[in-house]
């Protein structure tokens, strides 16, 4: 299997000769960021390109600070990156255990967090994290312009998102979590480094007295994309988190979150999955919160 | 549709022009003619076989064009060894047979390259370290003890040697 034949390859270094050329090949280019799952669907004929612009070597894309309140995080940073990041391990757990679940080793040296967003797999480790912790992308055109779109809007399906052949996602902000909040992120897959059957993503704040303030859970691996697990979420709100809530919260998600047959596993399955899941993951997040 | 490039492969470098579709290993295997680099699964990536350190990275040269790589600095297996010595990484598969039929091996010693050179490791980073590298043959518990024999040469290393055995 090998890619069609690719009759422009361009490989830009800053952000506006990348909208130049997006400008001019538009529909017929893609872009090629880390390429881990590009290159398979290139291979597979799914994707067929006429035109590559890569962007590994735009300076300055793969930077991740805090600043104004804020993460943000390059387009370009690699998953190996924010597994380990000092900043992120600290304040964004969550985000590193969802890069860190991300394939293997090879792959996370390669894969980057805009790329896995823009290609939006509904099973993939990123989407669900990025959305519990109400992240946004900050999104560049041709004629200038940028626009900020939060994480729920920017994915609309099963390999759909919200960017346009013109735009360029420049990075990823996310709100700096207040004191006392932790998260958390597991999955369950048929194999070591797959995408998810049922993966949850957990982002809690606490009061002193160890009282949830605020609760924000979200489920992948479910169609057509991520799914907040809003009523699990109330119901953890203004309550100390114990045994019988977090079994309860387990419940509540399984009731409201839809599951589907497909592949890798059945609905029921992965309803099974997100009861005894959702209260692990909580239980991971709150004592994180506390620390 | 194609394009000039010259990549170093283990410190040689070789310039061709290329169709801007070839894949890095191909370029590794087909141009460079160094067949160490192996190709498995051949499509989704997620055999390993394929694995080469490019610029200090273990990546699968399957998942990657040749174009990319112009101008960069590539390690293979055939990279390893000095002269008649084994890497450390080779010995300790040698001295444990961390290997049956051998198609796996060059991916996951370029794996095991970028994993140790800092060689201190839990057993279990030993085992997520190889996850992106699939062997049909041994079971793993034989790679592990080969990789821990490994992780003992490397620790004993004075930082002169440890240059010179890891050098990018």
């Amino acid at each position: 299997m090998y890619p069609k034949a690719i009759e422009n390859y361009f490989a830009p270094t800053d952000v506006a000769e990348v909208l130049t050329l997006l400008n001019q090949y538009g529909e017929q280019a893609k872009l090629l960021a880390g390429g881990q799952s590009l290159m398979p669907l290139m291979k597979l004929r799914l994707a067929e390109p006429q035109t590559i612009i890569d962007l590994n070597q735009v300076a300055a894309l793969d930077d991740i600070r805090e600043e104004d309140g804020r993460l943000h995080i390059g387009a370009l940073a690699r998953h190996s990156e924010v597994a380990t990041h000092p900043i992120i391990l600290q304040s964004y757990a969550l985000l590193a255990d969802a890069a860190r679940n991300i394939g293997d080793p090879q792959i996370r040296n390669r894969g980057t967090i805009a790329g896995s967003l823009v290609h939006a797999d509904p099973s993939a480790d990123y989407p669900p994290a990025v959305m519990a912790l109400d992240g946004q992308l900050v999104v560049a055109k041709a004629d200038g312009s940028t626009r900020t779109v939060l994480v729920d809007d920017f994915l609309a399906g099963p390999l759909m998102s919200d960017i346009g052949e013109d735009e360029l996602v420049t990075r990823i902000e996310i709100p700096a979590p207040v004191a006392q909040s932790g998260g958390a992120y597991a999955k369950h897959s048929q194999v070591a480094g797959d995408f998810a059957i049922i993966s949850v993503a957990a982002q809690i704040t606490r009061d002193p007295s160890g009282v949830c303030q605020q609760a924000s859970i979200v489920v992948g691996g479910v169609m057509p994309k991520p799914c907040r697990a809003e009523q699990a979420a109330s119901l953890l709100q203004g309550k100390a988190i114990d045994a019988t809530l977090l079994t309860q919260a387990g419940e509540a998600a399984a009731e409201e979150v839809e599951t589907e047959d497909d592949v890798r596993a059945s609905a029921d399955y992965r309803r099974q999955l997100i009861r005894v899941t959702v209260p692990e993951v909580v239980r991971q997040a709150s004592a994180r919160a506390e620390e | 549709m194609k394009r000039s490039i010259g990549i170093t492969i283990n410190g040689e470098v070789y310039e061709e022009t290329v169709d801007q579709r070839l894949l890095l290993v191909d370029f590794i295997r087909e141009v460079a003619g160094l067949t160490g680099t192996h190709v498995g699964c051949s499509v989704e990536g997620r055999c390993g076989a394929c694995t080469v350190v490019l610029n200090g990275k273990a990546v699968k040269a399957c998942l990657l064009l040749a174009v990319q790589a112009d101008g960069a600095s590539v390690l293979t297996i055939e990279g390893l060894a000095k002269d008649d010595a084994l890497h450390p990484i080779q010995d300790g598969f040698w001295e444990k047979h961390g290997l049956q039929c051998g198609f796996c091996t060059p991916g996951l010693l370029m794996t095991l390259y970028e994993f140790l050179q800092n060689p201190k490791h839990s057993d279990e980073e030993i085992r997520t370290a190889m996850s992106g590298v699939i062997c049909r043959c041994t079971g793993y518990v034989h790679i592990v003890e080969a990789v821990k024999h490994a992780i003992a040469a490397v620790e004993a290393l004075s930082p002169e040697e440890r240059k010179e055995w890891f050098p990018v």
